[in-house]
C-alpha cells in the first residue's frame, strides 16, 4: 500500500515539473516563440503550403536583414476576434485589420478623406457611378498584385449572402464593380449616396487579395489574413498575444520595424505598469485613472486624442413625463458639463455642443445648452412641475468613460434644481435588451458612427423610421429632420449635403431629443523613443510609420 | 473496485449531461440578445439578422437544444459566436495555461500550508502558534486582486526581479502562482494544525513516542498520514475552486485562462463558449473528486472502495 502511494505521489510531482518545465522557452525573446503547445495543431501546419501570410516560427522570417530593425511590443486589452474585416464587429479586432488590410480611401488624423489604395476618384453627374483610379505596383502580402479585379471580388465578397456578413449595410448600397482595367473601377450605387467615400473608409471596405478569398473561404480566411497592409500576420497565440512581421512589400515605403508583438494584457492597470517598468513599447487604451495617474512621467508620452463619440442621455420623447420639449431642455439646462468634464472626467473628454462630434463628418457648431440652473427651473415651472419632477435613469457600468461617476454627478445637480434623478444600473446586454422595449425615461449611452459620417452619426438615432428595435432609443420623431436626412443621403454635393445637416442638428438641439453629456477621448501611452502612431478620431491606429529612436 | 469506477464514471455521465442542459437553459434565460450582442449596438436590423442567420439562432430552442446535445454527445462541442472556431479548439488554447497555473499555485500551497499547520501544532498554544495562525487568517482574508497588485508593484514595477506579463519561462509562474497559493495555503495550514493537534493527542501516537520514536518520526511518520484525510481533501475542494474561480489572476497577469474566457464570453453572450467552458470545468471537478476518493483508499486502510 505504501509503495503505491509514493508512486502515485512521484506521478504525480513528474507530470506536474513536466507540466511546467514544458512552457519554458526562450523568455529573452519578446517574439516569445515559446509555449507553442498551446496552440492548436491545426495552426501550425496549415499556413506554410499554402503560401499565406504566416510563417512558421521555427524559420527565420525572411524579408529583412533583420539586424536593425527593431522589434516593438504593444500592450493591447482584448484578443482579436478573427481577422476577417468582413466578419469583423469588434474596434480591438479592427485596430489590427486596420493594419492588415487597406481600403481605397481612408481617414488621416483630422477626419479628411485621403487615397489609400486609389489614387483619385470622381462621380458621374447622376451621382450613381463612382471611379477609382488604383494605386499601381501595390502587392497582397501573398505576393499577388493588387487590382480592379481584386476589389470586385472583395466588396462582392461582403455583399455576398452567403456571407452573412455583419457589417454588410455599410457597403449595401453598391449595386455592381466594374473592372474597367487593371487600375480602373468603376463602382456602381443603387442610389445617389452623400457619404459613399465615407462607407469605403470603414474597415469592412477592406481589400482582401482574391488569391486568399478563393483559398480559405469563410471558414480559415479568419485566421489566414492577406491584405495589402504594413502587419503581416506571423503568429497568434490565443489569448496571448499575436505576432506581425513587417510587409517589406509594403507599396508606400517599407516600416521602419522589424516586427510588432500585440500582446493581451486584459488589465488595464497592468497595461499602464507595463509601459511604465520599460516591458512594453506602446500601451493602447488607456482609462482616464491611468492617463491621470501618467500625465508628466517622465520617458513616457501620453498621447490623448478626440474621438467621433457622442455621450448622451437618450430621454424618452414619448413618454407623458417627457414629451414635452421644455421638460428636454430644462434637463439640459440643468447641467454643469463644463464641471463635469473638469472634475469627474479629468478633461479626458469635451463637453458637447452638437449630437455629433467635430470629428464626424457634417458636424457643425450649433451650440448645446450652458449651464442655467434658473432657466431650467423656470422651464420646468412652464411645463406645470412647479414643485418636484422626478425621472430614472437607466446607465450601464464600465461600459463607458466614467458612466455611473458622471451620472452620480448629474444626480447631484439635478437635486440642486429640485429634480429627483434615480440611477439604475445595468449590466451592458441586459440593457440593450431592455431598452428596446422602450419603458424607461432616459439611457446613457454613447454613439460612435463608424463611418466617420453625419449619416450614420444621425439617421439611425434620429430618424423617426428607426425606433426600437433599432437605434432611435430616444424615440424621437420630427418629420422635418426626417425629411432633412433623408434628403443628405441621397445628396453628393458636399457643400448641399452638409447644410442639410447643420439644419437637422439645429433642430434636434433645440428640442432637446437627447440630454448632451460630453465627446470622449481616446489615450495611449509610448515610450518617448516611439513615434509615428497615427491615431484616428475612428478609434483606429496606424502603425505603419512607427519608429523607435 | 472496478465495479465502485464504472458507477462512478456513469454517475459523472449523468452530472455532466445535467451541467450541459442547465447552462444551456440558464444562458438562454439570461435578459440580452447574442446576435445583437456580436454586432454591436449600432447595428442595423438586417446586420443582426446576419448574424443570427449565421449562427443558427433563428431556430427554435428547442431545435438548438437538440443539435447541442447530439453535437455533444459526438464530442463536438459547437463555435464560438466571436471568434467563429470550434470551442474545442478554444478551450484546447486556454485550459493547459489554466491547469499550469492552478498545479503551480497548489504546489506553492502545499509547500507553504503543510509544513506551516504541522509547525504550529507542534507548538499548540505558543505565541508562535498564534503568529502563524494570524498569517493564515490574513491568508485566507486578502483579496487576491489587491495581493497581487501588491506583488507586481513590489517585485515587478520596484525591485524588477520577476516579470507579470507572459507564460515563457518558471519565473513567470512565481507572482500569479504566489497570488493564487497563498490564500490556499493558509487554508491548507489551518486545517493541517486542526488535523494533527487531533491526531497528536491519540494514543497510538503516545505509544509511538512511548517506544522510543523520535520526535521527527513521531511527527511525519505516525501522525501526518494518520492526519492526512481532511487535508486531502482540501486540497482537492481547493484546486477545484482554482481551476473555475482564478478569473481575477488571470485578468491581472494577462493569463489566457479559461475562466477568463469564460467570464469575457459570457459578457459578450457568446453562449457555446461559456457552455463549452463549464463543461470542461465539471469535468475537471468531477475528475478531481473520484481521484480524491481513491486516494483515501490509499491513504487509510479502513477505507474500502467496492
Amino acid at each position: 500500500m505504501k509503495k503505491t502511494t509514493r508512486l502515485i505521489a512521484l506521478t504525480l510531482l513528474f507530470l506536474l515539473t513536466l507540466s511546467l518545465t514544458a512552457c519554458q522557452g526562450n523568455s529573452g525573446n519578446p517574439s516569445g516563440a515559446g509555449s507553442q503547445e498551446a496552440a492548436p495543431p491545426q495552426e501550425s501546419g496549415s499556413p506554410q503550403e499554402s503560401g499565406g501570410p504566416q510563417e512558421n516560427i521555427s524559420q527565420q522570417p525572411t524579408p529583412f536583414p533583420p539586424t536593425s530593425l527593431p522589434d516593438l511590443i504593444v500592450a493591447t486589452g482584448t484578443d482579436a476576434s478573427q481577422l476577417d474585416p468582413h466578419l469583423c464587429t469588434d474596434s480591438a479586432t479592427e485596430v489590427l485589420n486596420r493594419n492588415i488590410y487597406q481600403n481605397l480611401v481612408r481617414y488621416n488624423a483630422n477626419m479628411e478623406i485621403i487615397p489609400e489604395l486609389a489614387t483619385d476618384w470622381s462621380v458621374s453627374g447622376d451621382g450613381l457611378t463612382w471611379t477609382f483610379h488604383l494605386k499601381e505596383g501595390v502587392l497582397f502580402h501573398d505576393g499577388t498584385p493588387f487590382n480592379a479585379e481584386a476589389v470586385k471580388v472583395s466588396f462582392e465578397r461582403i455583399l455576398a449572402p452567403e456571407t452573412a456578413s455583419p457589417r454588410r449595410s455599410v457597403l449595401e448600397m453598391i449595386e455592381e464593380v466594374r473592372a474597367i482595367d487593371d487600375t480602373t473601377v468603376d463602382i456602381l450605387t443603387a442610389y445617389p449616396c452623400g457619404s459613399f467615400l465615407q462607407q469605403l473608409c470603414h474597415p469592412a471596405g477592406g481589400i482582401i487579395s482574391p488569391k486568399a478569398v478563393e483559398e480559405f473561404g469563410i471558414e480559415r480566411l479568419l485566421e489566414n489574413p492577406c491584405g495589402t497592409g504594413p502587419l503581416m500576420l506571423r503568429e497568434w497565440q490565443r489569448g496571448e498575444r499575436l505576432i506581425f512581421d513587417a510587409f517589406s512589400g509594403y507599396h508606400d515605403g517599407a516600416p521602419a520595424f522589424n516586427s510588432i508583438t500585440f500582446n493581451i494584457v486584459p488589465d488595464d492597470a497592468a497595461r499602464a505598469m507595463l509601459i511604465e517598468a520599460g516591458q512594453c513599447d506602446m500601451a493602447l487604451r488607456l482609462p482616464v485613472n491611468e492617463v491621470k495617474r501618467l500625465r508628466g512621467t517622465a520617458n513616457l508620452n501620453i498621447i490623448e486624442s478626440p474621438t467621433i463619440m457622442t455621450m448622451y442621455f437618450a430621454l424618452n420623447n414619448q413618454k407623458d413625463t417627457m414629451k414635452d420639449p421644455r421638460v428636454r431642455q430644462a434637463l439640459n439646462y440643468a447641467v454643469d458639463m463644463d464641471s463635469i468634464v473638469r472634475n469627474v472626467v479629468s478633461d479626458f473628454s469635451e463637453p458637447a455642443d452638437s449630437v455629433i462630434s467635430p470629428y464626424t463628418w457634417g458636424y457643425a457648431p450649433v451650440g448645446g445648452y450652458p449651464f442655467d440652473p434658473e432657466k431650467a427651473k423656470d422651464l420646468l415651472k412652464e411645463a406645470g412641475y412647479e414643485d418636484t419632477y422626478e425621472f430614472t435613469l437607466w446607465t450601464p457600468v464600465g461600459r463607458y468613460l466614467m458612466d455611473l461617476q458622471v451620472a452620480e454627478a448629474i444626480q447631484a445637480q439635478m437635486k440642486e434644481i429640485g429634480v429627483t434623478m434615480h440611477i439604475e444600473q445595468w449590466e451592458f446586454q441586459a440593457l440593450m435588451e431592455e431598452v428596446k422595449k422602450g419603458e424607461f425615461d432616459a439611457v446613457l449611452l454613447g454613439w460612435s458612427p463608424s463611418t466617420g459620417d453625419a449619416d450614420q452619426g444621425m439617421s439611425p438615432v434620429f430618424h423617426s423610421s428607426q425606433f426600437p428595435p433599432q437605434s432611435n432609443r430616444a424615440h424621437y420623431a420630427n418629420p422635418e429632420v426626417d425629411a432633412l436626412l433623408d434628403a443628405a443621403k441621397r445628396e453628393v454635393d458636399p457643400v448641399k449635403r452638409a447644410k442639410m445637416y447643420e439644419d437637422a442638428q439645429r433642430i434636434i438641439i433645440e428640442e432637446a431629443a437627447w440630454l448632451l453629456l460630453y465627446y470622449p477621448k481616446q489615450a495611449l501611452a509610448t515610450t518617448s523613443a516611439i513615434s509615428g502612431a497615427e491615431l484616428l478620431p475612428t478609434e483606429h491606429i496606424l502603425f505603419a510609420k512607427v519608429k523607435k529612436g | 473496485m472496478l465495479r465502485y469506477l464504472m458507477k462512478k464514471l456513469l454517475l459523472t455521465a449523468g452530472v455532466i449531461l445535467g451541467v450541459a442542459t442547465c447552462s444551456f437553459f440558464l444562458l438562454r434565460a439570461l435578459p440580452g440578445d447574442p446576435a445583437q450582442a456580436l454586432a454591436g449596438p449600432q447595428a442595423t436590423l438586417s446586420d443582426i439578422e446576419n448574424v443570427r442567420k449565421a449562427f443558427r439562432l433563428d431556430e427554435p430552442i428547442s431545435r438548438q437544444f437538440a443539435t447541442y446535445i447530439g453535437n455533444l454527445l459526438r464530442g463536438d462541442l459547437g463555435y464560438s459566436f466571436r471568434t467563429r472556431r470550434p470551442v474545442m479548439t478554444e478551450i484546447l488554447a486556454r485550459w493547459p495555461n489554466t491547469l499550469r497555473l492552478s498545479l503551480f499555485s497548489m504546489l506553492v500551497a502545499i509547500l507553504i500550508g503543510v509544513p506551516s499547520g504541522i509547525f504550529a501544532a507542534g507548538r499548540h498554544g505558543t505565541s508562535l502558534d498564534a503568529l502563524s495562525m494570524t498569517g493564515a487568517f490574513l491568508g485566507v482574508s486578502i483579496p487576491s486582486v489587491w495581493l497581487g497588485m501588491l506583488l507586481i508593484l513590489l517585485f515587478s514595477v520596484k525591485l524588477k526581479w520577476l516579470p507579470f506579463y507572459g507564460m515563457d519561462s518558471l519565473a513567470n509562474y512565481v507572482l500569479p502562482g504566489l497570488t493564487l497559493g497563498l490564500g490556499v495555503a493558509a487554508n491548507i495550514a489551518r486545517l493541517t494544525r486542526v488535523s494533527m493537534l487531533e491526531v497528536l493527542g491519540s494514543d497510538y501516537v503516545k505509544t509511538a513516542r512511548g517506544k522510543g520514536a523520535s520526535e521527527t518520526r513521531t511527527v511525519y511518520i505516525h501522525a501526518l498520514r494518520n492526519a492526512a484525510i481532511p487535508i486531502v481533501t482540501i486540497i482537492g475542494l481547493q484546486l477545484g475552486a482554482l481551476l473555475g474561480g482564478q478569473v481575477v489572476t488571470e485578468t491581472l497577469f494577462s493569463w489566457p485562462g479559461l475562466g477568463r474566457m469564460i467570464v469575457d464570453s459570457l459578457s459578450s453572450r457568446d453562449y457555446m463558449m461559456v457552455q463549452g467552458g463549464i463543461l470542461v470545468l465539471a469535468v475537471t471537478f468531477a475528475l478531481i473528486n473520484l481521484l480524491t476518493d481513491l486516494l483515501y483508499a490509499l491513504l487509510d486502510p479502513r477505507v474500502r472502495i467496492g
